[in-house]
């Protein structure tokens, strides 16, 4: 699916995380201290943020909308979408935007809506808003995208118990100047739906992943979705200053970069004290990094790439160099 | 010259204890599991742009196997 939109402007980007962290050098009783550090230098991940199981994925979400709102001295009742990107919503249902419509005292009049997507999660709810906003429907519209998914990891289960962090974002996207393009590229391909799963709702039922066949996958499908949306951009490779992929783990991260021939400089790695923080882990880097890629000038000519779960994976290219990225909060 | 390079960055994957020879069992010799199977379908697409899936890999006990799947892989391709 390609998907062209204009005036349409990524204003602001906000992110909270638990601050809670379990540091990955806990698990050498377990495992051992050289299969620690052999996994830690792979994956660049030494430390996770860890919510507190009676914390609800909605508290965090209404504290990053809050001080977006806040450093952006809002109205809320200016804001008329709330987008909820999570695969560990507050409840099965209702869905969790409408509780957080609630706690954030928003209007009746917003239209609230949860989208059930992992680490490609964030260019949905991105596309969501833009097409809410290009349909007239709304003016400004929050994505709130991010999971507590090591609630839902079996503590035995090393390769996904070291590999996952809770994070959340919120970013308010709204009409813009005829300049700001955006530019999307969305794919699906449920033969692979196996290969990153939880079975049911159920407390015991903890995420399955086949590490092997999803880093098939995005060797497979990564790089080119960026090429395509390189040509349709008539983007050079050279010209872009940020590629924002979804930070997987380091190791992944590093070789699709490898993979694309682009610089370090211009592929951030932000998984050190986070881990994979599934469709936060997109604006949480950027959330992380702002200061640096503002200062380089990196943000003008951004592509940001989420891949996963479904499978599924989605590329969109856009101008940053305008949007208020904030340092995240911890609750 | 690439498979004399792959043999060096495997070396360093699996940390093998002493220089891998095609009769190496990679289990014995240095650490064969999850981790060190993801990484080599990395490797082997960055120095053969060949696509290897896990569960190819993951029927591989030496170093001899793995030089021999990626050889089928480049025949198919002649």
């Amino acid at each position: 699916m390609k998907s062209y939109f204009s005036g349409i402007n990524i204003h602001s980007i906000s992110t909270a995380l638990p601050k809670n962290q379990l540091d990955l050098r806990d698990f050498e009783k377990q495992y051992g201290e050289k299969e620690v550090n052999r996994i830690i230098s792979s994956t660049g991940i030494q430390s996770v943020p860890v919510a507190d199981l009676n914390q609800p994925i909605s508290d965090f979400f209404q504290a990053a909308v809050e001080n977006l709102i806040q450093q952006c001295d809002l109205e809320k009742s200016s804001i008329d979408g709330l987008v909820v990107v999570t695969q560990t919503p507050d409840h099965p249902l209702p869905a969790t935007s409408t509780i957080l419509q609630h706690k954030l005292g928003l209007s009746k009049d917003t239209i609230a809506f949860d989208i059930n997507y992992g680490c490609s999660g964030y260019i949905y709810g991105l596309y969501q808003a833009a097409m809410l906003l290009s349909s007239g429907g709304c003016k400004r519209v929050i994505v709130c995208a991010g999971d507590l998914l090591t609630r839902c990891l079996n503590p035995k289960e090393q390769n996904v118990r070291m590999l996952f962090g809770d994070a959340v974002s919120a970013t308010l996207v709204e009409k813009g100047d005829k300049d700001k393009e955006l530019h999307f590229l969305i794919k699906t391909d449920g033969s692979g739906a196996n290969y990153l799963k939880r079975e049911n709702s159920a407390s015991d039922s903890y995420l399955y992943m086949n590490g092997a066949k999803v880093m098939e996958f995005a060797l497979r499908e990564v790089p080119p979705i960026i090429e395509e949306l390189l040509l349709l951009q008539n983007w050079k490779k050279e010209e872009v200053g940020t590629f924002a992929l979804h930070q997987a783990n380091q190791f992944m991260v590093r070789y699709l970069q490898k993979k694309l021939h682009l610089s370090e400089e211009a592929v951030p790695v932000a998984v050190e004290k986070t881990g994979n923080t599934g469709p936060a882990s997109i604006p949480l880097m950027l959330s992380l990094q702002h200061k640096a890629l503002k200062a380089n000038a990196q943000l003008e000519k951004t592509i940001l790439c989420g891949f996963g779960v479904g499978l599924s994976w989605g590329a969109v290219s856009c101008n940053l160099t305008e949007t208020s990225i904030f340092d995240p909060i911890y609750l | 010259m690439n498979t004399q390079n792959f043999i060096h960055d495997l070396e360093k994957l699996v940390e093998a204890q002493r220089p891998l020879t095609e009769n190496t069992i990679l289990d014995e010799e240095g650490i064969w599991d999850s981790l060190a199977l993801v990484s080599t379908i990395a490797l082997i697409d960055q120095h053969f742009s060949i696509k290897a899936s896990g569960m190819q890999l993951a029927s591989c006990k030496t170093l001899g196997d793995i030089i021999k799947l990626i050889h089928s892989f480049q025949e198919v391709n002649v």
